[in-house]
């Protein structure tokens, strides 16, 4: 089944969905959940995690342009069509549990910095309709507001950065790796989760013209978060000291605690409704993929299989409690690693044999 | 027709959920800037808050008041029992503290400081030499706002003047820093106005020493670099009298470990500007650089020895000399520092240069 070239997107654009898919809340909060073992020294961490993710960018392109598809296609040409349409499913419930786990990050940001009486149905039900809105206009409507999260938030985060740097003690930083490697693989593998998200290009892959061509824009697009992560990371390094930082739950929310200007005292304010835009755009994302394999998994209308998810996940934010919280994060986490750093390689390894075998036969 | 139906009846039951936020007009809740923590003689403390009472049509009035508690918001739920506004922290810019309770530590007052997402981390804080509650209530104040004056005295002097910054964020980096003690201004009542009139030195969160307001100079330009730092009146041993205005300063800290244990050399690089001169032989000179050069640089080694001397007693560390030694020396013991630290080696070799004379010689 080819898409038809209505519903694809330049090549360029891949730039775009590929930042909106890895930045989203965990930029908020990533930086102490990396300098728990290394301290300081994880910023280095992040930028070995972002070499991996270019590594995964390489697999993932080459597995799919050998298949000329998505992940769907690709599972059921290797495993026949009952045992890949499983494996498929299980790539399609990690797109909405990792839509799931943005969303009540995000209420509880809400909840604990703007309006702590609000309930969660509320805020998750108000995210979802824009959201439904979004994808019921194709693909194309969700890499728009994918290049609208991109560009939105840059002015806001020079204002952000700006700020701290002024009374930045680079000094926190020394002694350079004086951890050891154990700790440094700990920071890596903290920082894998936050900047992963890539693996939308497995679903969305056959909307893009040309894809050969667009394969350094995702590169790009990779590299600018990781250096994005990176900045973020120095500097609440050299804002926070050590100790300070492990006590800070959203070390670069807190931030803006500092920035004070005389027409406007509260900064996090425009912050945070700022990253609605941010959330919707990766909920957006997250979301088409996983309607979209549901709709090509069972042969559904995306709108029933959208439909279902979304009002599966009002209910579950609003039910969620602490303990749920945490055991998602920590599934989710793992599922990711498994998944994508080494189910997928082996299956671009296996992909290539099986081929050529079919070939040569 | 009636989906959009349905959609309607769902936004107006999600915008009556909107209505459940208070609402925040300015005159209908008191927004508390001042706030000044007291230790009680009966154990608990006691707490005095300043908020403006904001009136349509008639100049706005300070309202001040006290209760006694046991903890910080136990007290503004006292004190809000007695207010016909809402109070509301969001606009905090003074926390005061009194000596005796900064004698037992303060990090329980602190504490809910830094975990309210509403109150900003440019907070003044200051120690008063006295009562906060007695200050607060100073009459000569009466008619304007008692908590802005101060933190408007206290950011003049820090931006212009003798004080080096302080604020929540820097107390709380130094509270957490590993080698690094925190510091705060202390101001007093002296004659009905208030005046800074010193530097309080913590070990951890406990007053233990301060320096009176004639070393906060020197204090200052140990730190850190500065740019402007007041004028400075050094009176010679033969009775000449200078006073110099600082351009341009930078304290520079060289760590050497000598036989396992470490010694500082402090090179202190200043570049001044002659704003009074007076010679003890009431005759009109033109000003030999060299020479005061020379001493003057002398009588900064003997004043920063002197105020290094009493820190080293007292067991503190406000200048960092713990975190520069850690930065240098991979192996950093927090333990054996501390052990080292009372007899540990500065040396302070000054270089002043009187760049202007201003428009005689």
């Amino acid at each position: 089944m080819k898409v038809s070239i209505r519903h694809q997107v330049s090549p360029y654009l891949v730039f775009f969905i590929i930042y909106n898919s890895q930045v989203g809340v965990g930029i908020l909060s990533f930086q102490r959940t990396i300098a728990e073992k290394a301290g300081y020294d994880a910023w280095m961490g992040v930028l070995a995690a972002g070499c991996l993710v270019q590594v995964l960018i390489w697999v993932m392109y080459k597995l799919l342009g050998k298949a000329n598809g998505d992940i769907i296609d690709v599972h059921t040409a290797t495993f026949g069509k009952l045992l890949g349409k499983f494996l498929s499913l299980f790539i399609v419930i990690y797109y909405a549990l990792a839509s799931l786990s943005v969303m009540l990050e995000f209420i509880e940001i809400i909840q604990v910095w703007m309006f702590s009486a609000v309930p969660s149905w509320v805020i998750s039900a108000l995210i979802l309709m824009l959201v439904y809105y979004c994808i019921s206009g194709g693909f194309r409507i969700v890499v728009g507001l994918s290049f609208l999260s991109f560009i939105f938030p840059q002015i806001l985060i020079l204002v952000l950065y700006m700020f701290p740097l002024k009374i930045a003690q680079f000094s926190n930083l020394l002694p350079i790796m004086n951890h050891s490697f154990m700790d440094m693989l700990d920071s890596i593998k903290s920082s894998m989760y936050t900047i992963a998200g890539t693996e939308a290009l497995l679903m969305f892959y056959p909307f893009i013209r040309n894809p050969d061509e667009s394969r350094k824009f995702a590169h790009l697009g990779v590299l600018f978060t990781t250096l994005l992560y990176t900045i973020s990371s120095i500097v609440s390094f050299t804002f926070y000291s050590e100790e300070q930082l492990k006590t800070t739950i959203w070390p670069e929310l807190s931030l803006t605690k500092i920035i004070k200007f005389s027409y406007l005292e509260r900064f996090e304010y425009l912050y945070i409704s700022m990253y609605l835009v941010i959330v919707t755009a990766l909920i957006s994302l997250l979301l088409w993929c996983s309607s979209r394999g549901l709709k090509k998994i069972f042969n559904m209308k995306q709108k029933y299989a959208l439909l279902i998810i979304s009002l599966g996940s009002v209910l579950i934010c609003q039910l969620a409690n602490e303990q749920f919280d945490a055991m998602l994060d920590k599934y989710i986490t793992q599922m990711n690693l498994y998944a994508f750093y080494v189910y997928i390689p082996l299956l671009l390894l296996y992909f290539t044999l099986f081929k050529r075998g079919n070939q040569s036969g | 027709m009636v989906e959009r139906g349905a959609i309607s009846v769902i936004l107006i039951f999600l915008l009556t959920g909107c209505a459940l936020l208070p609402t925040t007009i300015v005159n209908e809740i008191g927004l508390i800037q001042g706030v000044g923590y007291d230790l009680a003689d009966e154990g608990g403390i006691i707490e005095t808050l300043v908020y403006p009472i904001i009136k349509k049509e008639q100049s706005t009035t300070t309202e001040v008041k006290s209760a006694f508690g046991q903890s910080s918001k136990e007290i503004r739920t006292k004190i809000n029992n007695e207010s016909q506004i809402r109070l509301v922290s969001g606009q905090l810019r003074l926390a005061l503290y009194g000596k005796t309770l900064a004698e037992k530590g303060i990090n329980d007052f602190v504490d809910t400081l830094n975990r309210d997402p509403s109150i900003g981390s440019i907070v003044q804080m200051a120690i008063v030499d006295g009562e906060s509650k007695e200050l607060l209530n100073l009459n000569k104040y009466k008619d304007e706002n008692i908590s802005i004056y101060i933190q408007e005295m206290l950011d003049q002097n820090m931006e212009f003047g003798q004080l080096p910054k302080t604020n929540l964020q820097t107390f709380l980096f130094q509270l957490f820093q590993i080698g690094q003690d925190p510091y705060l201004p202390i101001i007093k009542n002296v004659n009905g106005s208030i005046r800074i009139s010193g530097m309080a030195f913590f070990n951890y969160d406990q007053y233990m020493t301060s320096i009176p307001t004639e070393d906060i100079y020197m204090f200052k330009t140990l730190l850190e670099k500065n740019k402007s730092n007041g004028l400075q009146a050094f009176m010679l041993e033969n009775g000449d009298k200078v006073v110099l205005e600082t351009l341009y300063s930078n304290p520079e800290y060289k760590v050497k470990i000598v036989q396992g244990k470490p010694e500082f050399t402090i090179n202190l690089k200043m570049k001044t500007k002659l704003q009074e001169f007076a010679s003890s032989k009431k005759k009109r000179q033109s000003f030999n650089k060299k020479k005061y050069q020379k001493e003057v640089e002398q009588q900064l080694e003997e004043e920063a020895v002197k105020i290094i001397t009493q820190l080293k007693e007292q067991q503190v560390d406000p200048l960092g000399l713990g975190a520069k030694y850690k930065e240098h020396y991979r192996s950093f013991d927090k333990k054996e520092w501390e052990t080292y630290y009372p007899d540990v080696k500065v040396s302070i070799k000054a270089n002043v240069e009187i760049e202007q004379t201003g428009t005689i010689d």
